[in-house]
């Protein structure tokens, strides 16, 4: 898989307090303070999905739905189905910046 | 003899993979399942999570390992999947998503890709938590129960 290389350093002075709101607001997120200039600079915003436990909700879900499959009566994959084109639906609003 | 390998490069994009791995010429839609994800819609899935946690950049957005019967095994594509699927709980150590592909039309070699997202569900990046040797013997466990030939342990793993 083809990553372009980061081959150029950016060094820029700030105040303490610029530099204090960019590490709250990266450590915030979860992210580095490089990875928060470069979404803001890229994007103008970041888009914050929550709750955080989603996921493993999701994910949680499916295990439960995949159980049920052996039971033909209870239409599971269909379930499952709907649930992974809400996803799939989400995934693109997110690409293409929220 | 059966063999489990562990790919560490991802030279397709996790959408390119996915295309190859359930290729109509190679498997069926009997053939895949995905534990923690729909395997209708796992590259939507699985980039979800990675993008929930800002995380869809990574290099290597999924760990390939590859499962493979041994040669000319004439099981029923039913049990094949059950077994490829406790073999899928083995390599599943953490909270992940992982799908699987047996390929196994017009092939003597019986082989199952999984496909592990390397975000979990709650944002930690994939770390393989055993050696290889534990992984082949908890593999081994399985072949036996089934009668299947077991897979070569060497002293390196």
């Amino acid at each position: 898989m083809q990553h372009s290389k980061k081959t150029q350093n950016l060094h820029i002075r700030l105040t303490e307090q610029q530099y204090e709101n960019i590490k709250n607001k990266a450590t915030e997120l979860g992210i580095s303070m490089s990875d928060y200039i470069l979404r803001m600079s890229e994007q103008g915003k970041i888009v914050v999905i929550e709750p955080k436990n989603l996921a493993e909700e999701i994910q949680k879900l499916n295990l439960k739905l995949s159980k049920l499959e052996k039971f033909p009566v209870i239409k599971a994959q269909e379930l499952r189905d709907i649930i992974g084109n809400e996803i799939i639906k989400l995934n693109e609003i997110l690409k293409n910046g929220g | 003899m059966s063999i489990l390998k562990f790919e560490n490069r991802t030279p397709k994009a996790l959408s390119e993979m996915i295309d190859y791995l359930t290729d109509k010429s190679k498997t069926t839609e009997e053939g895949i399942f995905g534990i923690g994800c729909n395997p209708h819609s796992v590259v939507a899935e699985f980039e979800f999570v990675q993008r929930m946690f800002f995380k869809e950049n990574i290099t290597h957005p999924y760990l390939q390992i590859i499962f493979s019967f041994d040669w000319g095994i004439n099981i029923p594509l039913e049990v094949t999947k059950e077994i490829c699927i406790e073999i899928a709980k083995v390599l599943l150590i953490d909270s992940r998503q992982i799908f699987g592909a047996i390929h196994y039309l017009d092939t003597d070699h019986v082989h199952c890709h999984y496909l592990l997202n390397s975000i979990g569900v709650d944002g930690t990046l994939y770390k393989q938590k055993y050696s290889v040797w534990t992984y082949k013997k908890r593999v081994n466990k399985i072949l036996n129960r089934y009668g299947l030939n077991e897979i070569k342990i060497y002293e390196a793993d």
